[in-house]
């Protein structure tokens, strides 16, 4: 090969990638401290960067620093990087570290690294190494592409995130092949040799997208929490009223079309006097209680709502009005079957129900929610405890 | 100083290998940019602005790691534009992500005006005067930045981030100002840039450094108004903005915890009178209005550290910070005065509000705070019972 690499062009790349790294760990680093973004991730993610940088720094100088700090150090920095990437994946979903098989790894690889004696042929050292990388960074891409799937992104979409992670993979076997086909002992970093400065540009490259791609995942993570918190009513963990609103006019727009729909109105009786005889916190407990009673009448297409204070609207797609009348009556049963007791006392909950299907003379979704409404108060003024559908 | 000393170190370094390195960086982070921009809609004008900015910065390595094969005046041309341009491009989503004044004309011309110099410059062969032509636009830029920077952020964000920007901004008016200078000092300084005809590892550096410092306080700064946005979500009622029950009640704990070491606070009670009729009159987003009108003419009464949280339907609470009985009932008076003067019109109709309050003082030995909630919850029911539209505040413990 006529291609001559020269010495001053890896210094530099030696250079570049150390200081890439330590740029990368403190944007890591301000992005923990000062934007507090999922600060256990970012933390460990910096402690990533900033252990990769050390480990390829005390690895170029091999034989220009003391054996003492280039040799095992080194490779026991390179395992600990590789442990940190690990553990911070499941942080970034706001789930424990997951430093076990990090620290497992690293124990017994550092172990084993310092029995063996770094003399002469070091590929021994480098498959080992390149083993306990290849485990961390395998389990590290597999528990990322769940994770994505778990967040509801499809395979191709949870592929795109985590590919990155299994290319460093693919790269870790390249290794370990090489260094079985590879006669003689393995090489310095230093080395001027086209395949040496090939893989210092690949580990470059692959630093940047990998903390590129970390990058998104964190952000991913953030934007799925807030369009939650912005759909969802933070007590019972059902729709708010701007969402379910959002849905009724969608199912409104589907009769148009031809998709019949019901909606059923759901207020707690007494509320106010339970508020004011237990107090705030068991008029919570009393909503958080109602809508789990509820839930088993509910298909997976059903959209429940909190649309006031004690007031919840369910939406129920491709249903007429007997068949609304029918859940309603049977969801009545429930809540009074659901047996709710505040600091050991029993208190009997029941709720009136209002049922409406939408008619060809409803103008939106509102005016059907409207009618269920008027059936709400009927139900009311008859007594409560009482399923009244208005036609 | 710094600089001169470091050059030895720096000159061990390949600067078109740096360049390359510096391509590549700026060349992903154009796609980061983008897909910041395109996909998650984030700060789209000021993602799309760095991502041109980085990809110009890109075409500037990969033309200064080319330079000492170079072509004449038109190469010399293109590297300082693209360099320039990149640099007003950061400066532009730096001034709209912190909601600066937009002023197309003057940027334009600022910008415009430093390219045309720079290229009759360039043209007539005197590469030092274009070099300090497009050092000193740079300056007038990134300096332009820094100025609109003092005012343009809120005071809630982190004052690090703000560092982070300016120091960033900073950076870019040093560098311009040495780069417009070092043309006409001694040969020494110019050799710090451009030694031999050819860009040196610390321009490349340098330049590195700049951008991505730039990138990283940007980043922060979206990021953490994403972050405060969630945080708010979870905190405050979506209707009102008040703070949910839920965080009021924290906040009252840790009142109630302070309480005992010495910081003392009132609580005052209030609910909308007649709020059903209202209601019902309107509909229910002329209630959610007027819950919406009642928030915002009591904050106005209230100082910045006091606490407005919404407990129920449409019952309020407040925590005074460091006001005894006297202060609290005052407060209340003005709330109440201040809703029952301001009218709400909601689609062609005004209605007059009003509101009943409840004072009281936390004791030390109240648990968690809830029995003094309590207490100025029975003021309020006494002002209810009372006829509304009044305060009534609990008898001082003996």
């Amino acid at each position: 090969m006529n291609w001559v690499v020269t010495a001053r062009e890896m210094q530099t790349l030696l250079v570049a990638n150390i200081g890439l790294y330590l740029l990368l760990a403190v944007a890591w680093w301000s992005l923990a401290v000062v934007a507090r973004l999922s600060p256990v991730a970012s933390w460990t993610l910096a402690g990533f960067n900033l252990t990769a940088g050390a480990a390829v720094l005390l690895r170029s100088e091999r034989g220009l620093w003391p054996d003492s700090l280039t040799l095992w150090p080194s490779d026991v920095l390179l395992l600990m990087s590789f442990a940190l990437l690990r553990a911070a994946i499941p942080a970034i979903a706001r789930r424990a570290l997951a430093w076990r098989l990090g620290v497992a790894v690293l124990l017994s690889g550092s172990l084993i690294l310092a029995v063996l004696p770094y003399e002469g042929d070091l590929r021994w050292h480098a498959r080992l190494i390149n083993l306990g990388l290849l485990s961390l960074v395998l389990v590290a891409a597999w528990e990322a592409h769940g994770l994505l799937r778990q967040a509801g992104l499809r395979t191709r979409a949870a592929l795109g995130f985590s590919w990155p992670m299994f290319l460093l993979a693919l790269l870790m076997i390249g290794r370990a092949v090489d260094s079985l086909v590879q006669p003689g002992p393995g090489l310095d970093l230093r080395t001027p040799t086209p395949l040496n400065y090939v893989s210092l540009w690949g580990t470059l490259v692959l630093a940047l997208v990998q903390n590129a791609n970390f990058g998104f995942l964190v952000l991913l993570r953030l934007v799925l929490r807030i369009r939650e918190l912005a759909e969802h009513d933070p007590l019972t963990g059902v729709y708010n009223r701007l969402a379910f609103e959002a849905r009724l006019e969608r199912a409104y727009r589907g009769f148009t079309r031809g998709r019949d729909f019901a909606v059923v109105m759901i207020d707690m009786d007494r509320f106010k006097k339970l508020n004011d005889a237990l107090g705030h916190a068991a008029g919570d407990a009393a909503l958080i209680r109602l809508v789990q009673a509820v839930r088993p009448c509910l298909r997976e297409v059903d959209q429940l709502g909190r649309v006031g204070g004690e007031e919840f609207a369910l939406l129920l797609p491709d249903t007429d009005l007997a068949g609304a009348a029918l859940v309603a009556e049977r969801m009545r049963e429930l809540v009074v079957e659901s047996g709710f007791e505040w600091l050991g006392s029993a208190w009997p909950l029941s709720a009136s129900f209002g049922v409406a299907a939408a008619r060809p003379e409803d103008t939106s979704g509102e005016a059907v929610l409207a009618r269920a409404d008027a059936g709400l108060y009927l139900a009311k003024a008859q007594g409560r405890n009482l399923v009244q559908a208005s036609d | 100083m710094m600089a001169v000393s470091m050059t030895p170190v720096l000159n061990a370094l390949d600067a078109p290998t740096l360049f390359g390195v510096v391509a590549v960086f700026h060349a992903l982070f154009c796609g980061v940019w983008l897909l910041l921009a395109r996909v998650w809609r984030m700060a789209p004008r000021a993602s799309h602005a760095m991502a041109v900015g980085q990809l110009l910065s890109t075409l500037n390595a990969l033309l200064l790691a080319s330079l000492p094969a170079r072509v004449g005046a038109w190469h010399e041309f293109a590297v300082q534009a693209t360099a320039l341009v990149a640099v007003s491009l950061v400066v532009l989503a730096l001034r709209r992500a912190t909601r600066q004044r937009r002023n197309r004309l003057a940027w334009a011309w600022v910008g415009g005006g430093g390219l045309l110099a720079v290229l009759l410059a360039s043209l007539a062969g005197l590469d030092g005067l274009a070099r300090s032509l497009a050092g000193f636009s740079m300056v007038a830029q990134a300096g332009w930045g820094l100025w609109g920077l003092r005012r343009a952020t809120r005071p809630d964000e982190p004052v690090w981030i703000v560092a982070l920007l300016g120091l960033s901004l900073a950076g870019f008016v040093g560098m311009g100002l040495l780069r417009g200078l070092t043309p006409w000092l001694d040969p020494r300084w110019e050799a710090l840039f451009v030694a031999q005809g050819a860009p040196t590892s610390l321009l490349a550096l340098s330049q590195w450094l700049l951008m991505a410092l730039a990138g990283v306080g940007l980043i922060n700064l979206l990021v953490w108004r994403l972050v405060s946005r969630a945080r708010n979500l979870l905190r405050r009622d979506s209707l009102t903005g008040a703070l949910n029950r839920r965080a009021f009640q924290a906040e009252l704990v840790e009142a109630q915890a302070l309480l005992k070491r010495g910081m003392g606070f009132a609580l005052v009670v209030m609910d909308v009178d007649h709020f059903k009729r209202v209601n019902d009159s309107v509909g229910h987003a002329g209630g959610d209005a007027a819950l919406r009108h009642c928030v915002r003419l009591w904050r106005d009464c209230l100082r910045d550290l006091d606490q407005l949280g919404r407990l129920g339907g449409e019952e309020f609470g407040v925590i005074l910070w460091d006001a005894d009985l006297a202060t609290a009932t005052l407060v209340a008076e003005r709330m109440r005065e201040r809703l029952n003067q301001t009218p709400l019109i909601w689609s062609g109709k005004t209605l007059t509000l009003s509101a009943s309050f409840g004072v009281a003082l936390p004791r030390a030995h109240d648990a968690e705070g809830e029995i003094g909630l309590a207490r100025a919850d029975a003021q309020l029911y006494r002002a209810k019972a009372q006829g509304r539209n009044q305060v009534c505040v609990a008898a001082e413990a003996a």
